[in-house]
């Protein structure tokens, strides 16, 4: 049971039943919990609090770690860091302790069990053993049986559990393990030691992040909330410029640009575009984002923007042509980039397609789409493309090809008419059979039904001069299950 | 009209670089007639619809209808077939495919295979998938604007008035020629440089296989041609050569029906073809 300030100024808390609740408080409203929703909520939330360092993690179902290591110095200091972020909890509603210290641990300890709200411990590791000594051991994030073990040797403050030997302790543990196994008491003995090093900053303790920390990012802390579109374009045409200038000095350029916005209520809106190649180019960038910005809604104002850059690499730098007209044969990857770009930013990132060659013999299989990259395939390899006069290859290929309904003169000729997207075709014309086999490393396979079957295929012309590409698949004296079946898989010109 | 506030941007220099200065300041000063004169191409002798036909790759922004609901196998080949005869452009940069995502699952994708087999480089193809009409309207202005492509083609359900102006004015700076295939039961006004229904014809005979279908054939028919007037319901029959990939005319008389025509010995069927193919199969 969770309760809200009015209910615990009742008594009420958890731990408690509902019916004696509703006995303390008779207008008492009550809901079930929603774990779900808590933690969707509390990742939001952990998003927003990357305004402050990027490696935010989540720490049980209602704590939030931050890494701060490098980042204090962007809020004027530790202390003024700790104000910012409890005024801006506070201003969102957000009931809160903060703790803050050189290790995790001690700074989870200090969150839940330090008498103030609100509290640090300056320094290294003699300071984290004297700030920790007066808290109770509860600070030491431990199992529950080895807290009461612990109580029970008289153990209550973290500085207690400290001064003992290590060894002694395990060895408390293991002679009290009446009732518990000998060795759980000395996994418990174990957990109690490791989390007491973790505190005092004697091991490392591994974040898990919610996102990776960006490679390049550029804050912008707004004084004044923006609250319009024009000012969200402003902002981000100024911390382009800054990246820009980074980028440059480095000679790289970035393949993913993302803007997040940080609203003052604790909400974050971030808005992604990818690039073919690595770019730069603040212009090129901004037209990218261009209609995206829209999908941020300002709320009640936005006061901090931070840009961050990944996929960060060396960018060729190539001179411009001199014109279209000296540019020769070869096309201007660098326009072209920015095209796809563009048309990427508004279809999606899988829009802009090539096709690159790829070793089957199955015309489905052929070929592969793939984002454009800013690379154009090469089909001019050998083998890339069939012989001049080889069977024909329908400039068509159906997405999914599509059963047809075929009458032929004999069960293995070619079709004489078919029905196709419920239309009658009388075929005047074929070309064919051009039989395919099924690709020979995957004999040894389960079969996949048809897929593994040879094929008949023919090229069609029906009365109308209309051409089909039909493929009967299977064949009748093949061993491999079912009647072959006919299928349409693309069409002529 | 959001996404069409580009119109009024300036043209921009690379592109203006190519052009006469008088149509780049009859076009940035929005003198219409300027434009439309721009848009019409080089002249073609009256009569001539064939070098018409073969004039739709060279530059101006057109419109290929299907004739009939199942043709846009032949339109999507006869638009490769006009562009494929601009090869020294190809070099200079890829042909942009735009196709609505409708236009795909009827019609299926172009195959590199069959690609190549029309005369285009696969290499050099750049496939764009859109969802809705709108966005491949603004897809085939921004590749026309990008100045790094050879050629735009355009599958999509429908293209305005305003939309054809647009891309015409468009078209008219990148100097880039564009196509749009459009559906059968497209009508309306345009601001194309002409429309044109293309249909699937009955091929001849392959020469060395009696029973296989040849080169591909299509029957168009100029709905309306801005520069050649006098071409408006007119038709001609046109292949493809096979090594050359470039258009021929089937038959020199334009205008008479498809079914009018006695073709010359070995290339039309006669009319017992029908049962002469059916011995055939039989003995084989």
């Amino acid at each position: 049971m969770a309760a809200d300030r009015a209910a615990a100024a009742l008594g009420i808390g958890p731990g408690m039943s509902l019916a004696d609740a509703r006995a303390r408080g008779p207008g008492l409203r009550s809901a079930e919990i929603d774990r779900a929703a808590d933690a969707a909520a509390l990742v939001a939330l952990g998003r927003w609090m990357t305004r402050w360092s990027p490696v935010v993690a989540l720490d049980g179902r209602d704590g939030l770690a931050l890494d701060i290591t490098g980042c204090a110095h962007l809020s004027g200091g530790e202390a003024a860091l700790m104000a910012d972020v409890s005024a801006r909890l506070a201003g969102a509603g957000i009931a809160h302790r903060l703790g803050l210290a050189a290790s995790l641990g001690a700074a989870w300890a200090l969150a839940h069990v330090a008498p103030g709200r609100i509290t640090r411990i300056e320094g290294g590791a003699e300071a984290l053993e004297a700030g920790l000594a007066p808290l109770p051991a509860a600070g030491l994030r431990l199992a529950p049986e080895a807290l009461r073990l612990l109580h029970r040797f008289g153990l209550t403050r973290i500085g207690q559990v400290a001064r003992l030997p290590r060894a002694s302790l395990a060895r408390r543990f293991r002679s009290a393990g009446g009732e518990t196994a000998a060795g759980d008491a000395a996994a418990l003995a174990d957990q109690v030691l490791l989390r007491l090093d973790q505190a005092l900053g004697r091991l490392v303790e591994p974040l898990a992040p919610l996102g990776l920390p960006p490679e390049h990012a550029e804050r912008l802390p707004c004084p004044e909330p923006l609250l319009d579109l024009a000012g969200i374009e402003a902002g981000l045409g100024r911390l382009l410029g800054r990246l820009a200038e980074r980028l440059a000095a480095a000679g790289q350029g970035a393949r993913r640009f993302r803007l997040r916005a940080y609203r003052a209520d604790g909400v974050t809106a971030a808005v992604e575009i990818r690039t073919a190649r690595p770019v730069r180019d603040p212009a090129h960038v901004a037209r990218l984002f261009g209609e995206r910005l829209a999908a941020i809604d300002p709320g009640h104002g936005i006061d901090l923007l931070v840009l961050e850059a990944e996929g960060v690499a060396a960018m060729e730098t190539a001179p411009a042509p001199l014109g279209r007209g000296f540019a020769g044969a070869a096309p201007d990857m660098a326009a072209l980039a920015a095209l796809a770009d563009r048309l990427a930013a508004r279809l999606g990132p899988e829009a802009v397609t090539v096709t690159w060659p790829r070793a089957s013999h199955l015309p489905e299989h052929a070929e592969r789409a793939a984002p454009f990259t800013g690379e154009l395939p090469d089909w001019s390899a050998p083998g890339a493309l069939p012989p001049p006069g080889s069977a024909p290859r329908p400039l068509r290929l159906l997405i999914r090809p599509e059963p047809v309904e075929v009458v032929a003169e004999l069960p293995d000729g070619p079709p004489a008419r078919f029905v196709w997207r419920r239309v009658a075709r009388r075929v005047v014309r074929a070309r064919g059979p051009e039989r395919l086999g099924p690709e020979w490393w995957r004999l040894g396979l389960a079969p996949r039904d048809f897929e593994d079957r040879a094929r008949d295929c023919y090229a069609v012309e029906d009365s109308e001069g209309r051409r089909y590409w039909l493929c009967r698949e299977g064949l009748y004296d093949d061993g491999r299950g079912a009647l072959p079946r006919w299928r349409i898989l693309g069409l002529f010109t | 009209m959001e996404s069409h506030r580009t119109l009024t941007r300036p043209l921009r220099p690379a592109a203006a670089a190519v052009l006469d200065p008088a149509l780049v300041s009859a076009l940035a000063g929005g003198a219409a007639r300027a434009a439309r004169l721009a848009l019409a191409g080089p002249a073609v002798p009256e009569g001539d619809v064939p070098a018409l036909a073969a004039g739709l790759g060279r530059s101006g922004l057109h419109e290929l209808v299907e004739a009939r609901f199942g043709d846009m196998g032949a339109v999507a080949g006869f638009a490769l077939a006009v562009l494929a005869g601009t090869a020294e452009r190809a070099a200079a940069g890829p042909l942009v495919w735009i196709a609505s995502a409708a236009a795909m699952r009827a019609h299926g994708r172009l195959s590199a295979r069959g690609l190549a087999a029309a005369g285009g480089d696969p290499g050099r193809l750049l496939s764009v998938a859109v969802a809705r009409p709108v966005d491949g309207l603004w897809a085939v202005e921004e590749a026309l604007r990008s100045g790094a492509v050879a050629a735009v083609a355009a599958e999509l359900p429908e293209a305005g008035f305003t939309a054809t102006r647009r891309l015409s004015l468009a078209v008219a700076a990148a100097g880039v020629p564009a196509l749009l295939l459009l559906p059968h039961d497209r009508a309306g006004a345009s601001a194309a440089a002409s429309r044109w229904r293309v249909a699937a014809a009955p091929s001849a005979p392959d020469p060395h296989d009696r029973l296989a279908p040849g080169a591909a054939r299509w029957r168009v028919t100029v709905v309306r041609a801005r520069a050649a007037p006098w071409a408006a319901g007119r038709s001609c029959e046109l292949e493809v050569g096979d090594a050359t990939h470039a258009l021929r005319v089937v038959d020199r008389l334009a205008d008479r029906p498809a079914a009018a025509r006695a073709g010359p010995a070995g290339r039309g069927l006669p009319a017992l073809a029908g049962g002469s193919e059916e011995a055939l199969r039989r003995r084989a």
